[in-house]
């Protein structure tokens, strides 16, 4: 009649332990859902920026903020999931040294599975929010690193969830803070560190996800982006950066539209005298900082038409940036037809800035902000 | 579900293949660069973050007082992701190509203010949990608390009720609970952490334990929130309080157990029993065993409940040494394990009449004990 322990209950699966299932699952599975929103729209920005036909058939040019939405999801949900694999963990840290140390085949097995996941996790995180404030510390390349690290953590999340599936569905099953939680002697209750999960959440989302919610601007102290910038808009790439200062500004600037059949020459001057068209459209940086703003300047499908280009053919963007991975662009053709597709000459009623594109730049809907070509020198028709 | 985990796991590994298909077509130093950075991240984590945590977590707990510890937990963590977001742009180390768009806060007062914030923040919780602010925040929560304990009352089964009454009644000259904080100084906090533990008791033994929430406990108590943590630390606290308040109920309806010395005594006691449980409602379920059998396998209490069934047993026992020493029993009599053996058919009586709706079956268990227990009758 005496309490014992059983002989085959482990430690973690005491309920009553805060380092036990109930919590840990709990904060995994809100992990995982940040995890998988950011596997998810990431692999749109990489779709769009590497672009695959099937994938430019789907992707609409409406609602025109769509890419600041599922970009922001991206940056924040990975903030978000900054405290959250903190947290989890220290959680499960003492698995860490759980007898056997190495144990068979399937225990080892499961241990890579935890060390690939882990590792690529805290690779992903870590990278991304060093981009995000520009602070190329790592020793490579980011997108390409990024991109493909980003397949190790979503097939190590769904191994793990699939090795665990049970233990899981049996910790959420578990009320986690309105059960008799025993308290361990010192450490905190699980609903402290429920409570501290969310509220960290809470914390780093508001502290930095001001760069892509304009009315959160002023509480966001953590954020890279202010949201200011010359004419009110963030800049990622100055003219100074890329290099263009002479050429754009140079009085010899025309920009060439080129089809099959026909080249044509537009200065400065000769844009400003085409039919103008405002439209409110917002600019999204990869970063995931973004900003709305009114551009002004010339509709591309009239300048398409103005060198007898057909509207289903996609169009090649070139800046006068010299040869790199983003000076040169091609806008698929439902881009490039679409109505909101300008080739903007002002920003927010002035003349564009040099750091914003001068003499003019593409903005269209729904696009990654380094595929919305600036200071551009030639629009090429192309034939299908 | 083995076919969901199966399809799972080959995913999975498809989906990571991939990915290594990918870095398969990275240049080798990249690849090493990469994997330096990814193993920096875990040996960090593994090596330097967790155990630091882990050793806060310590330190707190050696020295913070544990009402506030849960706020001193939230704040760490709040602090730390702080700390954590703030690495990358506290000293602006990213800012360049005279891009001044970027980077383009005061960092260190936003990361500072934060930090104050979350400190700011901790400071008036920890001041509305101190004694002073509990007692003024309880006595104006628990003015709604009583105004609304009449719908909470409403859910008692009338059975219950009258089993409750009778323990009160019974119990009524017996010690509060001995679990939690300790008892309180003042007459009005006992009175308050009585009717916490015994509003709880009540509902877990209505409804159970898991299926009682903290808001009915207080709703049914009228005690404000901030008068429950004061004298508990959380659920499991006061299911502590709980399982030695139902052992109280249990002692206290059967008092002639304290005055067993022969088996006109043990008569005495079966007796108490049967006609408790032949009262209007009975048979009862018993307050102990019915904890008992819901949080059986909770290692955070089994020792508690352990402890209670022994107290139970050990009155018993205490009698039947008595009868020893009189030289009632013989001597290779073991009082211990005949009185858990008596206890264990009363137990299993008690369900079996309850289930049964019929107090036969408790008559028979223990008239069955009983016997055994004369087996050591002292040849005269």
């Amino acid at each position: 009649m005496t309490a014992r322990n059983t002989p085959h209950g482990p430690a973690n699966n005491n309920p009553g332990a805060v380092r036990g299932a109930a919590v840990t699952a709990r904060i995994g599975l809100v992990l995982g859902i940040c995890l998988t929103l950011c596997f998810l729209t990431g692999l749109i920005s990489h779709l769009l920026q590497h672009p695959q036909p099937w994938f430019l058939t789907l992707w609409p040019t409406r609602p025109v903020w769509l890419y600041r939405l599922t970009q922001g999801v991206h940056v924040a949900a990975g903030i978000a999931a900054i405290p959250l694999v903190v947290i989890k963990l220290w959680l499960v840290w003492p698995k860490l040294f759980q007898r056997p140390l190495l144990g068979g085949l399937i225990r080892q097995l499961e241990r890579g599975s935890i060390l690939v996941l882990v590792g690529s996790t805290l690779f992903e995180l870590s990278t991304g929010l060093l981009n995000i404030a520009q602070w190329y510390v790592f020793p490579f390349f980011f997108t390409t690193a990024h991109y493909a690290v980003a397949w190790l953590v979503a097939g190590a999340v769904l191994v793990h969830v699939g090795v665990k599936l049970v233990v899981i569905r049996d910790a959420l099953g578990q009320p986690s803070a309105e059960v008799p939680a025993g308290t361990p002697p010192t450490g905190p209750t699980r609903r402290a560190v429920l409570l501290g999960a969310w509220s960290a959440v809470a914390l780093a989302t508001v502290a930095t996800v001001g760069q892509s919610v304009p009315w959160l601007r002023s509480v966001s102290v953590l954020a890279p982006r202010s949201g200011r910038g010359p004419q009110g808009v963030p800049v990622n790439r100055t003219a100074h950066a890329a290099g263009v200062l002479a050429a754009a500004t140079s009085a010899d600037y025309r920009l060439t539209v080129v089809s099959a059949t026909t080249t044509r020459q537009f200065s400065v001057a000769e844009l400003q005298a085409l039919p103008q068209v405002t439209r409110s459209l917002p600019i999204a940086c990869v970063e995931g900082w973004s900003a709305e703003a009114q551009w002004t300047g010339v509709l591309l499908a009239d300048l398409v038409a103005s060198v007898g280009g057909q509207p289903h053919s996609d169009v090649r963007m070139i800046s006068l940036e010299p040869p790199g991975p983003y000076s040169r662009t091609v806008l698929p053709a439902r881009h490039a037809r679409d109505s909101a597709t300008l080739i903007a000459l002002e920003l927010n009623g002035t003349e564009l800035d040099l750091d914003h594109g001068y003499p003019c730049r593409l903005i269209a809907p729904s696009r990654p902000g380094v595929l919305q070509t600036k200071w551009l020198s030639r629009i090429e028709v192309l034939e299908s | 579900m083995t076919t969901v985990r199966t399809v799972a796991i080959l995913a999975g590994l498809a989906v990571g293949c991939y990915g290594a298909v990918l870095l398969a077509g990275f240049p080798t130093e990249t690849l090493v660069r990469m994997g330096i950075w990814a193993a920096a991240g875990v040996a960090i984590q593994d090596l330097v973050f967790a155990p630091a945590s882990t050793a806060l977590v310590h330190v707190v707990g050696a020295t913070v007082p544990r009402p506030w510890r849960s706020a001193v937990a939230v704040a760490a963590m709040l602090s730390v992701t702080v700390a954590l977001l703030a690495i990358p742009v506290y000293n602006r180390s990213g800012s360049g190509f005279g891009n001044t768009t970027v980077l383009d806060r005061d960092y260190h007062a936003g990361f500072w203010l934060l930090q104050a914030g979350i400190g700011g923040t901790l400071i008036i919780v920890l001041a509305a949990r101190s004694r002073c602010g509990t007692e003024l925040f309880g006595r104006t929560l628990g003015r709604f608390g009583i105004l609304s304990s009449a719908a909470a009352g409403r859910r008692r089964q009338a059975d219950s009720a009258t089993y409750n009454d009778r323990m009160a009644r019974a119990s009524a000259a017996q010690q509060p609970a001995r679990a939690g904080k300790g008892l309180p100084s003042t007459r009005r906090g006992r009175q308050t952490r009585a009717a916490i533990i015994e509003a709880a008791a009540t509902l877990m033994y209505d409804n159970g334990v898991h299926a009682t929430s903290l808001e009915e406990v207080l709703t049914a108590s009228g005690a404000g929130k901030s008068q429950l943590y004061h004298y508990f630390d959380d659920k499991a606290d006061l299911v502590q309080a709980v399982i030695a308040r139902q052992l109280d109920r249990v002692l206290a309806s059967q008092p002639s157990l304290n005055h067993i010395d022969s088996f006109a005594g043990i008569e005495a006691w079966v007796t108490e029993i049967l006609d408790l449980h032949s009262a209007p409602g009975g048979p009862f379920a018993c307050p102990l065993g019915t904890v008992a059998a819901e949080l059986k396998n909770d290692d955070a209490f089994r020792p508690s409940l352990a402890a209670a069934f022994r107290q139970w047993e050990g009155r018993l026992a205490r009698g039947l040494v008595t009868m020893q020493e009189r030289g009632e029993l013989v001597r290779r009599a073991d009082p211990a394990a005949l009185a858990t053996m008596t206890i264990a058919a009363l137990q299993g009586g008690m369900l079996l009449a309850r289930v049964h709706g019929d107090v036969s079956p408790l008559r028979d268990a223990l008239a069955a004990a009983v016997a055994h227990l004369r087996m050591y009758v002292t040849a005269q």
